[in-house]
């Protein structure tokens, strides 16, 4: 009887993890085929709708509402282990009143510490060790909000869009606050005039300046865990070995030279009166 | 139903005109007692933050205070009353007998209450859904093919339309997003956790630009959507007409363009996630005044 009794509840398991498996491979087809009009991506978002069902409190059912678009495809979705992390710290902090950015979490040091060196395994060298462009080309690009969204195409260049979140010179005044004005950064870390600037384009290696500032362009989820500024220079869909010169990652290898230049020349708009 | 049909085409002309005089009315009283105040969520931009800002914020603010005195919305709140009459679709009804939650026909105060769970659908719905409902199970148009379209159709134009009238007509009311059901709990979960969920190229989230208060996007002012104040102001005036282009924008139109810029895929319209953002912000803006249509950049 015993025996009869643990059969049925593994068979009773067994069942459930079939229907488990069935849904979560109906779900996938649905997701996964990119043929499948919008009518038919309506017709399933709408059918999903139960609004009573606790299964669907998870991403599938997320991605039941969104249908790809241009470039903008459902593999966005896929969260990689830094964005899990950061969305989960970001929910939880309302909750507990936590600061939502913050490196002092709940979540145990060692994970967010491992995510942190991850992140950092990310910043690469540029070639032949040149960190600095053109600061003209740099504001261009800081000025520029374009790229990546489901309206633009896969080998256009994107723009940094720094002035959304930064102040960088005293003649924009159109700037967002979400981030540090960067107004004077060069200057106001001692690099006051051609000499110095012309001494940290020849040894880059040696200035702590210049790789932090290389490193939180690259990747600044190496430096802040979850801050709000992306990863510039990480390409989303192969986060390593890609080409740096082209249009994986959101800035490439020349407009982040040219993003050093705009910070750091002191001819540059940031660093003028 | 039928013997309304013949009946409510002609008298809607006549509405029509009497609610726009009223509106006219109404709106040239509230810009002379001064209490026509635009987008909460936009207010702040006319405080000057620094000395080198202020020419540009003057007359950013002249500019606000100039088009608030006769938001371009009024007028498309009767053309959307005036449709909300009429006997349109395959079946040649009016929406009037639509339940917006408080009952077939009333539309006072409905969507102060929304979004919120239908029995007849057994769905949680916002504005839009119901609307797209309404459309559906009275007048007879296909609801699905409806929301596989663009913003920019005519007929999706027309629910445009027909949401900032029934919006309009809770201006003033409090909000009161009902919250006792498990379906509106569970939404309130999903909403929530769609909110903070980072993704993409950009890592970018809802929260990314509206869990802070006080902050900026170039000169556009953020409503921190996690505070009481920041969802009643935000949340509370869309649909709005937005200058940048022209046109009345929905909730759903305010997401979707959200999410374009975040990266994401495209969201379904109407679809359950979207619905699921619309209770967050609307149970986070509970007791604050709903204020649409709001007059948006």
């Amino acid at each position: 009887m015993k025996m009869v009794k643990a059969n049925f509840i593994h068979i009773s398991k067994k069942i459930r993890s079939w229907r488990d498996t069935f849904v979560f491979l109906f779900a996938l087809l649905l997701i996964g085929c990119s043929h499948q009009s919008q009518t038919e991506r309506v017709n399933a978002a709408f059918a999903s709708n139960s609004g009573t069902d606790t299964e669907y409190l998870n991403e599938s059912y997320l991605k039941l509402s969104f249908g790809p678009s241009g470039i903008a495809t459902m593999d966005r979705l896929n969260q990689d282990k830094t964005q899990t992390f950061c969305s989960q710290i970001a929910y939880d902090a309302t909750h507990t009143g936590m600061p939502l950015v913050s490196k002092n979490t709940s979540k145990p040091d060692l994970l967010f510490e491992s995510l942190r060196e991850a992140n950092k395994a990310l910043i690469f060298t540029p070639t032949d060790l040149v960190y600095f462009g053109d600061y003209a080309r740099g504001e261009a690009i800081a000025q520029d909000g374009r790229g990546k969204t489901w309206t633009d195409s896969a080998d256009q260049f994107s723009g940094g869009n720094c002035y959304n979140c930064h102040q960088l010179s005293k003649k924009e005044l159109s700037f967002g606050t979400l981030g540090p004005s960067l107004y004077g950064y060069g200057k106001s870390r001692g690099v006051t005039s051609q000499a110095i600037y012309g001494e940290l384009i020849k040894n880059p290696k040696e200035s702590p300046l210049v790789q932090y500032t290389w490193g939180m362009l690259v990747n600044s989820k190496a430096y802040n865990l979850c801050t709000v500024m992306p990863r510039f220079g990480v390409a989303f869909e192969s986060l390593k070995g890609f080409d740096h010169s082209g249009t994986k990652a959101i800035l490439n290898e020349r407009q982040l030279q040219d993003l050093m230049a705009l910070l750091l020349d002191p001819n540059s708009p940031v660093n003028r009166e | 139903m039928p013997q309304t049909n013949t009946r409510s085409i002609r008298p809607a002309y006549k509405e029509a005109w009497l609610c726009f005089i009223l509106v006219a009315v109404v709106g040239i009283a509230k810009a002379q007692s001064g209490s026509f105040e635009g987008p909460k969520s936009t207010g702040n931009v006319q405080k000057s933050e620094q000395p080198s800002e202020q020419s540009t914020e003057k007359a950013i603010a002249q500019y606000r205070q100039m088009l608030q005195e006769a938001n371009p919305a009024d007028l498309y709140v009767t053309k959307g009353e005036a449709l909300w009459n009429s006997a349109r679709g395959p079946n040649r009804q009016s929406l009037a007998s639509c339940d917006l939650g408080l009952g077939p026909g009333i539309v006072k105060g409905a969507w102060a209450q929304m979004p919120r769970y239908f029995e007849d659908t057994q769905r949680v719905q916002d504005l839009e859904s119901r609307i797209l409902f309404c459309m559906q199970e009275i007048q007879g148009f296909n609801s699905i093919d409806l929301a596989a379209q663009d913003f920019n159709t005519p007929e999706r134009l027309n629910i445009s339309l027909l949401a900032v009238y029934v919006a309009s007509e809770s201006e003033g009311v409090p909000f009161n997003v009902p919250m006792s059901l498990p379906q509106e709990k569970e939404m309130y979960k999903i909403g929530k956790k769609l909110f903070f969920l980072r993704a993409g190229t950009h890592d970018f989230s809802c929260s990314t630009c509206h869990s802070q208060t006080g902050r900026r996007i170039r000169l556009q002012d953020l409503p921190n959507l996690t505070t009481h104040e920041g969802a009643g102001g935000a949340y509370g005036s869309w649909p709005a007409y937005r200058i940048s282009t022209g046109s009345i924008w929905t909730m759903q139109q305010r997401l979707s363009d959200c999410f374009r810029q975040q990266r994401f895929p495209k969201p379904i319209f109407a679809s359950p996630a979207t619905i699921a953002l619309s209770v967050y912000m609307g149970f986070n803006a509970n007791g604050s005044v709903a204020s649409a249509p709001g007059l948006k950049r």
